[in-house]
């Protein structure tokens, strides 16, 4: 009788735990495979090793424990599983970020290349209006020197010209009246001898008239 | 009932009573796991989990504040297991609170970089004209 009964009671512990161990084992393979599909990811499986090792420590004591301890344990082991994926897409992110921001301070340095070359060739630029307008303006300063210059000869040949002018003027004044001295000084030569002509009654002088004699006489 | 059956029963008896005993046997206070729980939230909520990981910083605090609660009822075993997975909600919550930041920086570094990129095209077409 009590053969039976330990007999039975042990039939039925071990159907209970069998039917305990599946649906163990389904809750196992439940949490195994959402870690192999991670594991497994090429984005993400390489990464957080050290997340993925204690999400796989947590599934294999999950594996291991007894019934009760498994209730507790699900939601730690769920937990770990999340940790492991939420920390590998950090880390690939935070590799994107750093790839990107390697980007970025190319895309950077061109752009401060090119602002360079745009202000040194302004600043040629401004360097060459600059020599040109300063070039232009010593044209203008050259330009008016001469001008200036010029002006000066031509007052100073307009000048000359007039000194010029006068002494030909009093040359020929001087000439005119030694030619009048000569020909007054033949005159009165010839008047001198008699012989010469007598001369023109408009080129004579007017004589002043005798006083008459009586005058002469009674006075 | 024989002596031999007497003698099994014992033999069952006595340490299932011990098992039992122990597995009713109060713990101590899960002084260590609280703490840790409360160091976790503190980091979470300092990286900002409030703001990127709303639902599991939530989880977090109510699941320590349960873990209270069953420490000042002497539940320890509850209170540890609370304490723990409180601390396991807060360490995702930083995690996803990391991610997020980073996703935040790459969402804005892309922009940018397509913009500069962008500028570059255009100044170098525009100096290619003629």
């Amino acid at each position: 009788m009590t053969r039976r009964l330990i007999a039975g009671l042990a039939l039925t512990l071990g159907f209970a735990a069998a039917g305990d161990a599946f649906a163990r084992d389904d809750e196992y393979q439940r949490l195994a495979d959402r870690f192999d599909r991670l594991a497994a990811d090429p984005a993400l499986g390489q990464r957080a090793p050290a997340q993925m090792d204690r999400a796989r420590a947590a599934l294999a004591e999950f594996k291991e424990a007894g019934r009760g301890d498994r209730k507790q344990l699900v939601h730690l082991v769920e937990r770990r599983i999340d940790i492991a994926q939420a920390t590998a897409q950090a880390e690939s992110l935070e590799s994107q970020r750093a790839d990107l921001q390697r980007e970025n301070d190319r895309l950077q340095l061109a752009i401060a290349r090119r602002d360079a070359a745009q202000a040194r060739a302004e600043l040629e630029r401004q360097r060459l209006q600059s020599q040109i307008r300063a070039e232009e303006a010593e044209s203008a300063r050259r330009d008016a020197e001469a001008a200036r210059a010029e002006g000066e000869q031509a007052a100073q040949a307009a000048e000359a010209a007039r000194s010029e002018a006068d002494q030909a003027k009093r040359m020929a004044a001087a000439q005119a009246k030694a030619t009048a001295l000569a020909k007054k000084e033949a005159e009165l030569e010839a008047a001198v001898s008699g012989n010469a002509p007598k001369p023109k009654p408009a080129a004579a002088k007017p004589k002043p008239k005798a006083k008459p004699k009586q005058d002469a006489a009674g006075g | 009932m024989t002596s031999r059956s007497r003698k099994i029963h014992a033999r069952v008896a006595i340490p299932l009573a011990l098992l039992l005993l122990q597995a009713c046997s109060p713990t101590r206070p899960p002084v260590e796991d609280l703490a840790a729980a409360s160091r976790g939230l503190a980091s979470a909520r300092a990286a900002g989990a409030s703001t990127y990981a709303a639902a599991e910083y939530r989880s977090a605090g109510l699941r320590f504040e349960q873990a209270q609660a069953a420490e000042a009822h002497k539940d320890y075993d509850a209170a540890t297991q609370l304490a723990r997975e409180s601390a396991a909600d807060s360490e995702l919550a930083a995690a996803k609170t990391r991610a997020g930041k980073a996703r935040e920086a790459v969402d804005k570094l892309r922009q940018d970089n397509a913009n500069m990129d962008r500028d570059l095209t255009e100044h170098a077409s525009a100096e290619a004209q003629p």
